[in-house]
């Protein structure tokens, strides 16, 4: 099955009623159904890089979607970005390499010198440039990124950088990443260009549950210039949290897209497998987490549509990104498991692509600190921390 | 070299068995189907956009590519898809299905030939809901022009195309002249079927049709579309096939289950009478 299931009774006018995002969302289902179920299933079983899904992907100029014409982007808003990312996961892909590539030099764009931005944002664009990760969890501090062991302190007109990342995504492909640092001013962010870091650090490999390339990296004593540095001394946490909104709502799309997947199996399999002589669609036992997995979906998809409606009016969507990805992921880990109930021991077996997108679905639902975002911000609350 | 290229939208061919018939029998009800393009025409498409460009530089153009389609006002983004894969210019006749057979789809393309005056019209063999397989063919008669139908290669030369045509137990090959109707097969988007005189032929494509890029998609929206009236291309608008009724073909009767081979060879001679 490549096209997503039609619902008989499904709203006419989807809150993501747009011509543009209707086009991308056909043309992105066409490459899709090029790179099928099978075809993630082996990179997943070799814990590769899908190089040819990327190459094709790249060619179709998706990875310039938020870059702004100037820097050889499209300057298409987060909406057709979420579009993107949804599609794959829906279509029974991984779009966490789309996602990256698309969003996160979107801190370059924002805090970098015009020459740094012409140096790597076209080229980003294409996909020659692979920009596809910020090393910034440390292995004390985690997600606390106020207090950093890992420090860039000057030396002339360079710096000396000393760090120890882990859970870092992609740091063996990457070409280019952004690392998170201490200096006296403060949190401070560099680009690392990898062909010359790559010999001079330490980058270990973690096995983890989703094939996300996963590592560690230990950096010691690398000396970069000062044109390394990106954003002000200090405003290393400003400039990453510059994009958060962003970033959570294509976390959030991505999330709406593995449910859809996980919904549009399990209904063709309610609707076509028969034990005990009848559809096991029939069964209220299999109809009813479907239906509350499909409520909770819509639901979370009306909260995306709600944070990018904010976002691509540059207004404030912190509070409706974090509910979205909160939302979503959520309720794609619930319909993951409405899924195993419709398929039974299938679901567990690799063929059926269940048990993968399982796997890549919790990658989503560590929500701890969007939650806490949300209790401040949001409604007010003392700080937690 | 500039082609002119007929699509149709169809009802998506992946899902045909969801038509129904209403007992009135008046027409083929394809609610709830995604409309999508007739696939033998994006392979249309796809060996016109290889014919005007040179397949190393694929981003320059090299000759035009014209789509046109029949249909109402949402035809547009069947439209605009095509031109987000790569055509420069698009028509758009407003009709609708019900409206037209396909002697009334050739006259008015060939009005539409008249005026544009391309090299070569490049469609689908059929369409895969009518599955009328005529268009092509008499377009070419009323053009006066050669044809070379069910295409399975095209390669570009002066002044001509050599057609390589499937057919049972072989390939004919044919050179037509230009102008030219050329009506294409499956095999068309193989990677080394379609060659325009710049392209060197040990290039090889991708598989299947191009993808359209987002760039692309974006700019398709300031491409020229533009609506011309089915009157205006014929005096002559009155289709000359009537449908009747429809009526969906009789559901299969259970089969029955032999108790062995001398009972089957009983079965197979006295009801099946085939021995």
């Amino acid at each position: 099955m490549t096209e997503p299931t039609d619902l008989p009774n499904a709203p006419t006018e989807a809150p993501d009623a747009d011509a543009e995002r209707d086009e991308v969302r056909k043309a992105i289902r066409a490459i899709c159904a090029k790179y099928d179920v099978d075809y993630w299933r082996r990179v997943d079983a070799e814990k590769a890089y899908p190089a040819e899904f990327l190459a094709t992907v790249g060619e179709a100029g998706y990875f310039g979607t938020l870059i702004a014409p100037e820097y050889g982007g499209l300057g298409l808003g987060a909406g057709v970005a979420s579009v993107v990312v949804e599609e794959i996961n829906r279509a029974g892909g991984d779009a966490a390499i789309v996602n990256a590539q698309m969003a996160i030099c979107g801190t370059l764009e924002r805090a970098g010198t015009e020459e740094q931005k012409q140096r790597y944002l076209p080229k980003v664009a294409t996909g020659e440039c692979k920009f596809l990760t910020v090393a910034a969890t440390e292995p004390d501090s985690g997600a606390d990124m106020s207090h950093l062991n890992s420090t860039a302190r000057r030396d002339g007109d360079d710096w000396i950088l000393d760090a120890q990342k882990v859970l870092i995504s992609l740091a063996e492909v990457a070409d280019v990443m952004i690392l998170l640092v201490k200096t006296s001013e403060g949190a401070t962010t560099f680009l690392l260009e990898m062909a010359e870091v790559r010999g001079r650090c330490e980058i270990r490999p973690i096995d983890l549950i989703a094939n996300r390339m996963t590592t560690t990296l230990f950096i010691d004593g690398l000396r970069v210039p000062d044109s390394a540095r990106l954003g002000p001394p200090g405003g290393g946490l400003k400039g990453l949290m510059g994009g958060f909104s962003v970033r959570r709502a294509l976390a959030a799309s991505e999330s709406i897209g593995n449910g859809r997947f996980f919904l549009d199996r399990s209904l063709e399999h309610a609707k076509t497998r028969r034990t005990f002589d009848r559809l096991i669609g029939s069964n209220q036992g299999v109809q009813y987490p479907l239906a509350q997995a499909y409520g909770r979906l819509e639901a979370a998809d009306l909260m995306r549509w709600d944070a990018v409606r904010l976002i691509d009016a540059k207004k404030d969507a912190g509070g409706r990104s974090a509910l979205a990805k909160v939302l979503a992921s959520e309720a794609a880990w619930e319909a993951a498991r409405a899924a195993l109930t419709t398929f039974g021991g299938w679901g567990l077996a690799g063929e059926y692509h269940i048990e993968r997108k399982l796997r890549d679905a919790t990658v989503f639902v560590f929500n701890n600190m969007l939650n806490s975002y949300v209790a401040e911000r949001v409604l007010g609350l003392p700080k937690a921390f | 070299m500039k082609i002119l290229v007929p699509l149709k939208r169809v009802a998506d061919p992946d899902n045909a068995n969801k038509v129904k018939i209403p007992a009135s029998g008046e027409k083929i009800d394809t609610t709830g189907l995604e409309p999508k393009p007739n696939p033998f025409d994006e392979y249309a498409l796809e060996a016109a956009l290889r014919l005007t460009e040179n397949g190393q530089t694929p981003k320059v153009r090299a000759g035009e590519v014209i789509v046109v389609t029949f249909g109402p006002k949402e035809c547009d983004t069947t439209l605009r898809a095509a031109l987000a894969t790569g055509a420069d210019r698009a028509i758009r006749v407003d009709t609708t299905d019900d409206k037209l057979d396909g002697d009334l789809v050739a006259r008015a393309l060939k009005a539409i030939v008249d005026r544009e005056k391309p090299d070569v019209v490049v469609m689908g063999k059929q369409a895969v809901d009518g599955d009328s397989n005529q268009v092509a063919q008499l377009l070419a008669e009323y053009l006066d022009w050669p044809q070379a139908t069910f295409a399975a290669t095209v390669h570009e030369e002066d002044g001509a195309l050599l057609v390589g045509r499937e057919v049972d137990g072989g390939v004919i090959t044919l050179r037509v002249k230009l102008p030219a109707v050329v009506s294409v097969d499956l095999r068309i988007v193989a990677p080394t079927s379609v060659y325009s005189t710049k392209t060197a032929r040990t290039f090889k494509y991708n598989d299947g049709v191009r993808f359209a890029a987002l760039p692309a998609i974006m700019a398709a929206k300031k491409k020229p579309l533009v609506e011309l009236k089915l009157a205006d291309l014929t005096a002559d608008v009155a289709p000359k096939i009537v449908y009747n009724a429809f009526q969906a073909p009789p559901a299969r009767k259970a089969g029955i289950k032999v108790k062995d081979v001398a009972d089957l060879v009983l079965h197979l001679k006295d009801e099946a009478k085939v021995l």
